[in-house]
C-alpha cells in the first residue's frame, strides 16, 4: 500500500518541467514512452505505483494532471513518442486556447471558472489512489497561467485536502535577464503569497541560477530550456527517489520534509546536485565518495538558487537534507557528517537543531552514470529571503509607478482594488523578515516586539 | 670341517636339498609341527640322542624350519626342557655366538603372537580388532616369506650359509616382532579390561600410534614402515565409517565401535537438532591426530544427518563423490607426501647437485663449523634412503609423523565434510530459502522494508491516537498481510499478530504487546530459534515506539496547531502575542523531539540493522557449514538486541529515550488541544534535560565500547544539544 503522489503540471514552464520528469521516471523504471514495462526491467526493486498507476492492459500511467490555458506545449508532448503515456483524460486544455497572456489575474480567473472541470480530473485522480500522500505542482511562478492558475489550484487544494502535503517546483524567473513579461515581478509576489500560506513545501527551482550552472558547471553557452528543463528534472527525480526505491527509512514524502521544515512559513527548500553531467559533452569521470559529495553539495555554485551573497555572513541552514544515491556503506554517511560538523562546513540557526539529515537510495539499475555517488541537497537556507527581496524591490519599482496594471484591473479580483497586492507584498516582506529573524538567536520571540512581551517563560529551548 | 663331538657341527658341503627337510625331520621321528629348538637340542643333546654328525647346514635347516613353523603354530615354540633350562649353549667350535637364546625371543615372541592370532575368533573382535588382527598377520606372513626366501636361497648352495649371517638376516625381523609382541601385549592387557568397545578400539589405535611414533625415533628404518601399516591398517575400519557416513549418513557399527552416537532423544524438528543430534560415546580421548579432525567429522555428520532427514542424498546434490575411499586417498597422500619429501631430498642430493653444492659450499662456505655441519647433513641424508613397505613410503626419520598423518587425512577428509556441509546449505539456500527468511524477517521485525511496515505502523498508530479499537490480533494481522501484500505477499502465510498482555489482561493493550509471529519451518528453525523471534520482537517495539514518536511528530500539520491556553493574561494584545509565542516555542519544541528521535531512529536502522545486515550477508555468504550459519545469525540476533538497548546493560538510556518519546506525546496531544504554558516549560525543561543526559551518557567511553558506532548519535545529540544553541 504505497503512499501516492499526484502530480498537478501547470502551464507551459509546469508541463515542459513535467514532461523531462516522466521521460525521466519512465527511464528509471524501465517503462517505455508508451507505458509499457520494457522486456530488461525486471528487477523489480522500485515502486512504480508512487507517481504511475497500471491500466486495465497493466501499461503504465502516470498519475499527473497536465492542465494549461493555451495549446502549444500540451501539444509538443502530445505530438512526441510520450504522447501515449498520458490519461487523456487528465489533459486539461482551455477551450478558447488564448492563454493567461502572462497575467497573473487571468490565470487565476481561468481557474475559477474552469473550478469544476479541473476538479473532475483532479478528485478522480485522488480517488483512485489508495493512499494519497501529496499533491506535486510544476509551475512557473512568473507568467500567468502557472502563476495565476497556480495560485489558485494551491487555495482550493489545500481547502479541499487539507491532510495532504502540497508540495511545488516553483520556477522563479531569471531575473539577471531582462523578461518579456513586463508584469512578472506582479505575478511573483502574487504566487509568492500563495505559495507561502497555501503550500506546505516549495522547491525554489531559480532560472538565474539554472542557468548559471549550465554555463558555468556543464559549459553550455547558450542552454536552451530543454537543456535547463534537464537539469530540473534531474532535481525532482533525485528528490523523489527514496519514495520511489523503498528502503528502511526516508519512504514517504512527509518524512522527507518534515524535519526540514521546523515552523510553518519558512518552508522555501533550495536544491543543490552533483555531480551535474552533460549528456552532450564527454565530462572527466571523477571520484565520487560520499565526502567529496557531501561537501560539494555545500559549495554555493551548485546551489539551484541564486541568492545574493552575504556579506555579514549572518544567513545560516535552517536544516538540509542530502539524498545520496548509489551503492554506499552507511558508516561513510557518518564518517562524512563527523567531517562536516568538525570542520564547520555548514552554519546552522542558533536556535534549533543543527539538522543535516541523510537519505540513502539506490539508482535506477535502467540507467548507466558514470557516477559510483551522486547527491542531491534539499536546503532550508536563510539566504532564500534574497531572492524573496529582489522580487520585492522589482514590486516596489513598478508598483510605485502603478506601471502595467491595466491589464490586472480588468480581472475580478482586482476590479475593485489593488489591495490584493499589497496584501502580498506584506505576507512576502514578512516571510523576508521572518527569514532574516531566523539567522538570530531570539528568533523564538519575533514578533514579540512590544513591552510586557516577557511573560512568554522561560524559552529553556532557545 | 667335522664334528668331533656329539654337539660338534662340522662346516662341510650341505647335502641335503630344501625338499628334504620333511624328510629329515621324519627321520628323526618328530612330527613337523613338534619340530622345535627344543626338540632339536632334545634329540641331539638328549639321552636319546643319537652320535650324528651335525653340520651347521643341517642345524641351520632346522632353526630355518622351526621358524617357519612359528610363523603358523603358538606351539611350536620354546617350552621348558626337560633339565629346565633351555638356554643350553650349543657349544660348536667356531661359532660361539650361536645360543638358543638367539632365536627363543623371536620364537616366543612369535609364539605370543600366533597365540592371538590362532585363538581369538573373529567374531569376539571389534572392526578394529579385526583389521589389527589381519594386519598382524600380514607381519608374520611377511617374516615366513623372509625366513623362506632365505632358506631357498640355502638350498641353493649357491653360497655359503651360516648360522651367523641368518642371525645378523634376522636380526631386524628380531627386534620388530619383539617390539611388536610387546605393542600387542599393551593392547590386550587393557582389550581384557575393558568392556566398551569404543574405549577398546581406541585403545588399540593409540598403542599402535604412539609405538609407531616411538619407532620413527628409535627405529626408524625397520620397524617404523611395519608399525605404520598396522597403524593404516587398524585404522581402515574407523575410516570406513567416516567414509560412509558422510557418503550417505549412515554409520555402520556393529560391534558399537565408533565414538559418535545418534542421540535419539532429538528429533530432527527439534531446534537443538544441529547441537545435540550426535553424542560422543565415551570420553575416551581420540588418537592425537584424529582430534583436530573430530569436528570436521561430527560437522560432515550432521550434515549429512540432516540432508538425509530431507530426503535428500550429499553426493547427488554435489553431482558425484570423491573418487576412491577415504583410506585410499589417505594411504595415497601419505606416500605422496612421503615421496615428494623425498623426491625434493633426492633434487637436493642429486649429483649435479650436490657437485653444485659440494663446490659452493668449497668456494663460499669458508666458516669450517659451517663447512662441517653441512657435511654431517648431507651424510646424514645420504644414510635416510626410502624404504618402501606395502605402498608406504617413509618418509624421513626427521619429519614428524603427527602434521605428515594430519596433512594426508586432513585434505579428503575436509573434502568430503565441505561437499556435504556445501550440499546442506545449497539445500537451506535454495530449497528451504533461508535466506529469504531471514530477509522477510529483517523486513518485518527490523522494519527494513520500510515503507510496507511504515504503512502497517501508521494505520497502528493512527487508531491508537483516535482511541480506535486496535487490539483485535485478527484484525492486526489481516492489516500487516494487507499492508506488505504488494510485495511480500508470499511470507504471509508465515505471519501473524498477537497481543501479549502479560498477567494483567485488565489493562489496555499498549505498543509493547505487539508480537507477530512469524512461524519458522522446518529446517529453518534451526537457525531461527523462537528464542530469536523473541529477541527480533523485542527489538521490533523498540522500534515501533520510535517510529511511533517520529511519525505522530512528522505528520503534524501547521494548520492544526491550537492555540494555547492563556487564558490568565489579561489584555487581549498580550494574549495574542503571547499564544503566538506558545505557538512558536511548541513548533520549536517539536522541531528538537524531531531531531531527537529522528537521529535515534538513524542510529538503530542504519548503524545497527543495517551495518548488521551487511555484516550477516557477508557471513552467511562465506559460512561453510551449518553451524557457522547458526552461530552468525545468533550472534546478529544478539547483538542488534543489545545495541537496540533491549538488554540491562542499556536499560537506562532506553528510559531516558522513552521519556523523550512520551514527552512528544505530550506535544502531539499539545498540538491539536492546545495546553497552558507552566506545562510548556516543563516539556522543554524534561526535554532539555533528556537529551543533555543522553548526549553525555553516549558521549562517555564506557558507551562507546558498549555500543559499537554509537559515537555518530553522541556526535549528533552533543553537537546539537539545546543548551549549547
Amino acid at each position: 500500500m504505497p503512499s501516492e503522489v499526484i502530480t498537478l503540471q501547470l502551464g507551459q514552464c509546469g508541463n515542459q518541467i513535467g514532461f523531462e520528469f516522466w521521460k525521466k521516471l519512465c527511464a528509471e523504471h524501465g517503462i517505455s514512452s508508451e507505458g509499457v514495462l520494457e522486456d530488461f526491467a525486471t528487477e523489480g526493486v522500485d515502486r512504480k505505483d508512487v507517481f504511475f498507476y497500471q491500466a486495465d492492459d497493466e501499461h503504465y500511467i502516470p498519475r499527473a494532471v497536465l492542465l494549461d490555458l493555451e495549446p502549444r506545449v500540451i501539444n509538443t508532448i502530445m505530438n512526441s513518442p510520450y504522447a501515449k503515456l498520458y490519461n487523456p483524460e487528465n489533459i486539461y486544455l482551455s477551450k478558447h486556447g488564448g492563454g493567461a497572456g502572462n497575467n497573473w489575474g487571468s490565470g487565476y480567473s481561468h481557474g475559477e471558472r474552469l473550478f469544476d472541470e479541473i476538479f473532475d480530473i483532479i478528485d478522480r485522480e485522488a480517488e483512485g489512489s489508495e493512499n494519497l500522500e501529496a499533491f506535486t505542482v510544476c509551475h512557473s511562478i512568473a507568467g500567468g497561467t502557472g502563476s495565476g492558475l497556480g495560485s489558485y489550484m494551491l487555495e482550493r487544494i489545500s481547502e479541499r485536502y487539507p491532510k495532504k502535503l502540497v508540495q511545488t517546483y516553483s520556477v522563479f524567473p531569471n531575473l539577471a535577464e531582462s523578461s518579456d513579461v513586463v508584469v512578472q515581478p506582479y505575478n511573483s509576489l502574487l504566487t509568492l503569497k500563495r505559495l507561502t500560506l497555501n503550500a506546505d513545501c516549495v522547491v525554489v527551482l531559480d532560472n538565474t541560477a539554472l542557468n548559471r550552472i549550465a554555463t558555468d558547471r556543464l559549459h553550455i553557452e547558450t542552454p536552451s530550456f530543454t537543456q535547463i528543463n534537464s537539469l530540473v528534472s534531474t532535481i525532482m527525480s533525485a528528490s523523489t527517489a527514496t519514495l520511489r526505491y523503498p528502503s528502511y527509512m526516508n519512504n514517504d514524502l512527509i518524512g522527507l520534509v518534515a524535519p526540514l521544515i521546523p515552523t510553518p512559513r519558512l518552508h522555501f527548500l533550495m536544491t543543490g546536485y552533483t555531480p551535474l553531467t552533460n549528456d552532450h559533452e564527454e565530462t572527466s569521470v571523477r571520484k565520487t565518495t560520499v565526502l567529496d559529495v557531501m561537501r560539494r553539495l555545500l559549495q554555493p555554485q551548485n546551489m539551484m538558487v541564486s541568492t545574493t551573497p552575504d556579506r555579514n555572513g549572518s544567513h545560516c541552514y535552517t536544516s538540509i537534507l542530502n539524498i545520496i544515491q548509489g551503492e554506499v556503506d552507511p558508516t561513510q554517511i557518518h564518517k562524512s557528517l563527523q567531517r562536516i560538523r568538525e570542520r564547520k562546513l555548514a552554519q546552522f540557526i542558533p536556535w534549533g537543531p543543527a539538522s543535516i539529515q541523510v537519505a540513502l537510495s539506490r539508482k535506477s539499475p535502467y540507467v548507466t552514470t558514470s557516477h559510483r555517488v551522486s547527491g542531491l541537497m534539499l536546503a532550508n537556507h536563510t539566504s532564500i529571503s534574497t531572492l524573496f527581496a529582489r522580487t520585492l524591490q522589482q514590486f516596489d519599482k513598478l508598483r510605485k509607478r502603478e506601471a502595467f496594471l491595466d491589464q490586472f484591473r480588468k480581472e475580478a479580483m482586482f476590479q475593485d482594488s489593488l489591495d490584493e497586492m499589497d496584501d502580498s507584498r506584506d505576507v512576502i516582506q514578512n516571510l523576508v523578515d521572518e527569514y532574516t529573524a531566523a539567522t538570530k538567536s531570539d528568533y523564538l520571540s519575533w514578533g514579540m516586539n512590544r513591552p510586557g512581551s516577557s511573560a512568554a517563560g522561560a524559552q529553556t529551548l532557545a | 670341517m667335522h664334528a668331533t663331538e656329539n654337539h660338534e657341527i662340522v662346516h662341510q658341503k650341505p647335502y641335503v636339498t630344501a625338499s628334504n627337510i620333511p624328510t629329515l625331520a621324519k627321520k628323526k621321528q618328530c612330527s613337523i609341527k613338534n619340530l622345535s629348538l627344543n626338540g632339536l637340542f632334545k634329540n641331539t643333546c638328549g639321552r636319546y640322542s643319537t652320535p650324528n654328525i651335525w653340520t651347521e647346514y643341517y642345524a641351520l635347516h632346522e632353526i630355518l624350519w622351526t621358524l617357519h613353523q612359528s610363523c603358523w603354530n603358538e606351539k611350536a615354540s620354546v617350552k621348558s626342557t626337560e633339565s629346565g633350562n633351555h638356554t643350553k649353549v650349543l657349544r660348536v667350535a667356531g661359532l660361539p655366538s650361536f645360543s638358543v637364546n638367539c632365536f627363543h625371543p623371536l620364537v616366543k615372541s612369535l609364539e605370543e603372537i600366533n597365540y592371538y592370532l590362532n585363538n581369538t575368533a573373529p567374531q569376539e573382535h571389534t572392526l578394529t580388532y579385526q583389521a589389527y588382527t589381519v594386519a598382524l598377520r600380514g607381519v608374520v606372513t611377511q617374516f615366513n616369506q623372509s625366513v623362506t626366501d632365505y632358506e631357498k636361497g640355502v638350498a641353493r648352495q649357491r653360497a655359503t650359509s651360516t648360522i651367523s649371517q641368518l642371525l645378523l638376516r634376522l636380526r631386524s625381523w628380531t627386534f620388530n616382532i619383539k617390539a611388536i609382541a610387546a605393542m600387542h601385549t599393551t593392547i590386550m592387557q587393557m582389550s581384557s579390561s575393558v568392556a566398551d568397545n569404543n574405549t577398546r578400539s581406541t585403545h588399540l589405535l593409540s598403542v599402535v600410534y604412539d609405538s609407531a611414533q616411538k619407532a620413527q625415533i628409535t627405529n626408524y628404518s625397520t620397524l617404523y614402515p611395519v608399525l605404520l601399516e598396522i597403524l593404516f591398517a587398524s585404522l581402515e575400519p574407523f575410516f570406513n565409517m567416516v567414509d560412509l557416513w558422510l557418503d550417505q549418513g549412515v554409520i555402520v557399527d556393529p560391534y558399537q565401535e565408533f565414538g559418535i552416537l545418534r542421540n535419539e532423544a532429538v528429533s530432527p524438528q527439534d531446534e537443538r537438532f544441529w547441537s545435540e543430534v550426535f553424542v560422543s560415546r565415551t570420553t575416551q580421548p581420540l588418537i592425537s591426530f584424529l582430534k583436530p579432525l573430530m569436528d570436521d567429522i561430527l560437522l560432515g555428520g550432521r550434515s549429512v544427518e540432516l540432508l538425509t532427514q530431507l530426503k535428500r542424498k550429499s553426493m547427488r546434490v554435489n553431482g558425484g563423490c570423491p573418487s576412491g575411499t577415504l583410506i585410499e586417498t589417505f594411504r595415497h597422500r601419505f606416500s605422496r607426501f612421503a615421496s615428494n619429501h623425498f623426491e625434493c631430498e633426492k633434487v637436493f642430493h642429486s649429483p649435479i647437485v650436490t657437485v653444485t653444492t659440494e663446490k659452493d659450499h668449497k668456494q663460499e662456505v669458508r666458516n669450517p663449523l659451517l663447512a662441517k655441519t653441512f657435511e654431517t647433513l648431507r651424510n646424514h641424508s645420504s644414510r635416510s634412503q626410502p624404504s618402501k613397505v606395502e605402498g608406504v613410503c617413509v618418509p624421513l626419520e626427521f619429519y614428524p609423523l603427527l602434521p605428515l598423518l594430519e596433512r594426508s587425512l586432513m585434505e579428503p577428509l575436509r573434502n568430503r565434510q565441505r561437499m556435504v556441509c556445501r550440499a546442506l546449505l545449497d539445500t537451506l539456500y535454495e530449497d528451504c530459502c533461508l535466506k529469504l527468511h531471514i530477509l522477510n524477517i529483517r523486513r518485518i521485525h527490523l522494519m527494513q522494508a520500510g515503507d510496507l511496515m511504515g504503512r502497517f505502523c501508521l494505520q497502528l498508530f493512527q487508531k491508537l491516537e483516535t482511541g480506535e479499537k486496535w487490539d483485535n490480533e485478527s484484525s492486526l494481522t489481516l492489516s500487516l498481510l494487507n499492508c506488505i501484500s504488494s510485495r511480500m505477499g508470499q511470507c504471509g502465510s508465515y505471519l501473524s499478530v498477537t497481543i501479549k498482555r502479560g498477567n494483567v489482561q485488565q489493562t489496555p493493550a499498549n505498543l509493547v504487546d505487539v508480537q507477530i509471529n512469524y512461524k519458522v519451518p522446518w529446517p529453518v528453525n534451526l537457525v531461527i530459534t523462537n528464542d530469536s523471534i523473541f529477541l527480533y520482537n523485542s527489538v521490533l517495539r523498540f522500534l515501533m515506539q520510535i517510529k511511533q514518536g517520529m511519525f505522530s511528530l512528522q505528520h503534524l500539520s501547521f494548520k492544526d496547531l491550537n492555540c494555547m491556553d492563556v487564558a490568565n493574561v489579561n489584555y487581549p494584545r498580550q494574549q495574542e502575542l503571547l499564544s503566538a509565542t506558545c505557538r512558536h516555542r511548541l513548533q520549536l519544541l517539536r522541531a528538537w523531539l524531531l531531531y531527537f528521535i529522528s537521529s535515534v531512529d538513524n542510529y538503530i536502522m542504519e548503524c545497527v540493522l543495517e551495518s548488521s545486515h551487511i555484516r550477516l550477508d557477508m557471513q552467511l555468504e562465506n559460512a561453510v557449514h551449518l553451524g557457522q550459519v547458526i552461530d552468525s545469525h545468533q550472534e546478529y540476533v544478539t547483538s542488534i538486541h543489545k545495541q537496540c538497548l533491549q538488554q540491562p546493560s542499556g536499560a537506562f538510556l532506553r528510559d531516558a529515550i522513552n521519556e523523550v518519546l512520551s514527552i512528544s506525546r505530550e506535544v502531539v496531544i499539545a498540538w491539536k488541544n492546545g495546553l497552558e504554558l507552566e506545562k510548556l516549560n516543563k516539556l522543554e525543561e524534561n526535554y532539555l534535560r533528556h537529551h543533555q543526559f543522553v548526549a553525555a551518557v553516549l558521549g562517555t567511553d564506557s558507551a562507546h565500547s558498549m555500543l559499537p558506532h554509537v559515537e555518530t548519535l553522541a556526535a549528533a545529540l552533543i553537537h546539537s544539544c539545546p543548551a549549547t544553541r
